[in-house]
Parts: structure tokens; sequence; C-alpha cells
């Protein structure tokens, strides 16, 4: 379990250039949950995601990790950062190694694990996030822009970490590649039941897709939390914020006004269909 | 901006309205030169006494806090250390000390000492003299005076334009490429890399994760911008106007007679004065 506590962050305190980037963030996010974290360019996102690992150490507040105090002065920070796996925005920018495997092994390899435990470990993640086996001996520049940040989330994925954390994994991506990160992101929470997944996102879509929880950053405090039904009601609220609920969810309220019966909890399109096809009479399923 | 770069000053530019912020920037890049020139040319204790009143009198004018200039002095004081101490051990002449080392000993001569101190003040006001020129000029500005000043050498074919567009696009990227580093050493951090610690060839090692994301990334960028560039029709060499001229003012003419009067004082005491 994640425990954020009274957590503020300040950029530069005392200089003219100090900004209040967190204030006073109180979060606790289960084991087993797969989270997003949704909030307008600087609301705070990243700053408290890099609080997650000790990247960064707040100006106030404790963060837990599964019960250990991470912000305590002698936490080891090696430990800690093997059981939060972070993902950066475009983590393949990161790849430096020869072949797709040495990559992945990286971080196994800093953590003193043996040789065989190491290719356990590549090769799991490896299928973890869908690649396959011949792109292993293959250099990590040669791959597609989708496949690339596949093999950097492998990279972290191969630590074991106990708590996941990805930055808008599926920016700068073609659908297709949006696609494939969200199902390994699905795959990984469906996989490894004790697994914290937080992942940053700007697309309600692949929000309603993906996701069971959502915390909303708004101002470097905590809008709303709550799961993607109690989140995705607040409509107007959301929009006050600059953010929004998705697209067909907003159909969905147009056409209830419009009169059509139709559930309240509709935010992918799959389910819409669904729903108009039984109100329409028909049998469902596209 | 990144931690590991926060106490570099080299380029870094502090707006202000100062007359020397107003010159022209070919008129100051000329004043930097003559002023090594002049720091190099002086030997003697009462033209450095003279040049350091000058030295004290610029940082005045241009309004710059000393603690800004002595901040980028601070990197530099091993080096200070090294050459003070080398001149001050190695110069021969009269020996006033002199300590034995086993078969040999260990001489500190009169010359030494005179020789270390010149060094380092010279090394002093060199840093000083420059930090000046690039607090006060705008990157923009500073490389439109080096255009400016190369102009006559497209005669002989030199791509003064191009060498200044280089210049400007190379101390543009600087925080770029700064912020990268933080970023990829963030990231490789958060895969168990370890940066600090180790003797110096495991130190160089871990490295490797870092620098190779940083010149792919830096290649990457060049070609972005290469693109972009094309892409606005940027032809090399093409004839170019500018949306800011540099013009020469008033202000640039006494401060061209104030200099160089101030220049042929220097010169005449080292000449004439005997200290």
């Amino acid at each position: 379990m994640i425990k954020v506590e009274n957590l503020s962050y300040t950029y530069q305190p005392g200089t003219p250039f100090e900004h209040h980037a967190l204030f006073d963030v109180n979060l606790e996010i289960a084991d087993g949950t797969l989270t997003a974290l949704i909030g307008h360019t600087g609301s705070g996102k990243s700053t408290l995601i890099q609080h997650f690992n000790a990247l960064m150490k707040p100006t106030e507040g404790r963060i837990f990790v599964s019960g250990i105090d991470i912000t305590a002065p002698k936490t080891d920070l090696k430990l800690l950062r093997r059981k939060v796996g972070l993902v950066f925005q475009y983590p393949e920018h990161q790849l430096f190694e020869e072949t797709v495997y040495k990559d992945i092994a990286f971080g196994p390899k800093n953590m003193g694990l043996s040789e065989n435990e190491i290719d356990e470990r590549v090769k799991r993640s490896a299928y973890l996030v869908g690649l396959k086996e011949k792109y292993l001996d293959r250099s990590p520049f040669d791959l597609s822009g989708g496949q690339k940040r596949r093999a950097a989330i492998a990279g972290v994925i191969a630590m074991n970490p106990e708590v996941l954390i990805l930055d808008e994994p599926t920016a700068g991506l073609d659908p297709k590649g949006r696609d494939s990160i969200l199902a390994v992101i699905k795959r990984l929470h469906e996989e490894n039941k004790d697994m914290i997944i937080i992942f940053v996102s700007h697309s309600m879509e692949d929000v309603a897709k993906t996701a069971e929880n959502i915390i909303v950053m708004n101002e470097g405090k905590v809008e709303t939390k709550g799961t993607v039904a109690e989140v995705f009601s607040k409509t107007q609220r959301l929009q006050e914020i600059g953010l929004n609920v998705p697209q067909i969810t907003l159909l969905a309220d147009k056409l209830k006004k419009a009169g059509f019966k139709l559930p309240d909890d509709i935010y992918t399109v799959n389910y819409a269909a669904d729903a108009i096809a039984k109100t329409l009479g028909g049998g469902g399923n596209i | 901006m990144a931690e590991i770069f926060k106490d570099i000053i080299i380029g870094q530019y502090i707006p202000g309205k100062s007359p020397l912020h107003r010159l022209n920037p070919v008129v100051k890049i000329i004043f930097a030169v003559a002023y090594i020139a002049v720091l190099f040319l002086i030997d003697k204790p009462i033209p450095y006494f003279i040049f350091t009143l000058y030295t004290l009198t610029l940082v005045i004018i241009s309004g710059i806090n000393i603690k800004i200039i002595l901040k980028g002095i601070r990197p530099m004081l091993w080096i200070f250390i090294f050459t003070a101490v080398l001149n001050v051990f190695m110069t021969p002449g009269e020996t006033i000390w002199s300590v034995p080392v086993f078969s040999w000993s260990l001489k500190i001569t009169k010359e030494g000492v005179y020789a270390g101190a010149m060094i380092t003040v010279r090394l002093l006001y060199l840093i000083t003299g420059t930090s000046l020129l690039t607090l006060t000029t705008s990157p923009l500005q500073l490389t439109d005076g080096i255009e400016k000043l190369l102009s006559p050498l497209k005669k002989i074919k030199v791509p003064a334009s191009e060498i200044a567009m280089m210049m400007t696009i190379a101390i543009r990227f600087i925080p770029t490429l700064a912020e990268e580093t933080d970023k990829i050493m963030k990231a490789q951090t958060a895969r168990g890399a370890d940066f600090q610690s180790g003797n110096i060839i495991k130190r160089a090692k871990a490295m490797v994760p870092l620098l190779v994301p940083l010149f792919i990334s830096a290649f990457r960028r060049a070609d972005e911008l290469a693109t972009a560039m094309e892409a606005r029709c940027y032809v090399s060499g093409a004839k170019r106007t500018r949306m800011k001229e540099t013009r020469f003012t008033f202000l640039d003419i006494r401060a061209l007679i104030i200099f160089s009067v101030a220049c042929a004082a220097l010169i005449a005491a080292q000449h004439w004065i005997y200290l």
C-alpha cells in the first residue's frame, strides 16, 4: 500500500522563483489496484510520482510504501527503487545497450542477480510487454516506436517492482501503439495480483478503458479520487479544471437528454454500442 | 535547470539596463580582447593596481552583483592554486626559503612568489573580464557581434554568418541538454544505476547509460532542427536582414574614447614607472 500524508513540495524555496508544486496531498493506494492519475499540465502529477521512489524529497509530509517511511533520512534508496519502478515519459529515450536483451537486463544486473535469474526475468518481462523473443538480440534502435517503448517498460518490469508507475505511457504513439501499451498495462495488472500500478494520462478514453480508480490533480492538490464511475460522474467539475470525461460519455449524456434510456456508467465505446443496441431493441454486440 | 550545471556561469546572461548592457556588442567584444591584451602586457605592481581599479569600476558600472562573478570564479579555484604553487616552487632565482626533500631541496624563490602572484591575478582578471562580457550581453547579441567582426573575412570565403548561427544554436541548446541529462540520470537511477560511488573506472563506466542516450538525443534534436530550418527556407549563405539592428550610438563612441585613453594610460604607466 502507498500512503501519502500531508505531502507538500516547493520548487526553489526562498527565491523569487518559488513555486508550490504540491500542496497538502493525502492519498492511499491499495495493493493490487490499477490507478490512473489525471490532471492538467502543471497540476503536479509528475512531481508527485517522482516522490514515490524518492527521486524527489518532500518539503513537508511523509510517504509510506508498504509500511516503510521512504521520507525518513536513512531509507535505503537502492532497495526502495527496486520496490518502486518508475517508467518516465518517453522511456525509449533512455535505451542505451547494444541489444534489447542487455538493456532489459540493466536493472536486474544492478540488483546483483545471478545470470540465470536475470535471464528468466528478461524473458518474462519481454513476454509481459508482448515483445517476441526474436527481438531480444536486435539493437533497441532498430525497433519501431511502440516496440522501443515496450522494451523500455520491460526494463523496469524486470526489476520486479511492487509498485509500477508509468508517466504518460502512451504519449506520442499511434493508435495501434497506444492500444498495445494499454493492453500491456492491463495484462500486468491481471498477472501480478499484488502489484500497484499507477499511470499518468491525458486521454480520458485511455483511462476509461484501462483504469479501476482515478486520482484527479489540480493546482498541486488532489481534486477528487474514486472509482472510474465516481470520478466520471463529475462532468462539470472536471471540465472546470480543464479536463473532461470521455467523448462517448458526453454523447451518452446528450442521448439521455433526448429521451433515450441508457445506463449512467457509459465510459467506453464498446459498452455504449451495446447499451444503445439494447435500448433500440437489437441484440447488442457489434 | 539541472542541478549539476548550477555553478557554471559561462554563457549566462543577466538582463539589465547598465551602460555596459547597452553597449554595441561589437564594441564590447573589441573591449574584451583589448582588456585581455593589456592584462598580459603589464607586469608591474602599479599598473596592476590601476588595472584592479579599472576592473572594479567596470563591475560597478555593470550593476552585476559581485557574488555572481565570484561564483563563476569558484570552479577555477583549483587551477589557480595549481598554477600558483607550480610557479612559486619552479621559478629559478634568489632563494628565500628552502626545505630539504631527500637529496633534493624544495626552494621558494623571490621571483617564484612574484610570478605566482602575477599568474593568479592574471587568471582572476581574465575570467572576470570575459564573464563581464557574457553576463552583460545576451547570446544573440554576442553572436551578432561576432558575425559583424568576422564579416570582413567573408571576402576570403570565411562563412561568418554560418559560424554565428552555429554558435547561437550551440548556446541555445546548453540548457536543453542540461535538462535532458537530468532526466536521463533520473531514469537510469530509477533502474538502479549508480553515478556517485566507486572508483574512477567504475564511475566512467557508469556514465555509459547516461552518455549514449544523451548523444542519441542530441543527434535527433540536431536532425529535427535541421529539418525545421530547411522547412522555413534556411539557406546557408543567403543574405539576411535582422529583426533588431544594432547601431553605433553616442554611448559607444564615448565608451571607445574612455577605454582607449584608459588603455593608453596603463601602457604608459607600465613603460615609464619603475615599479
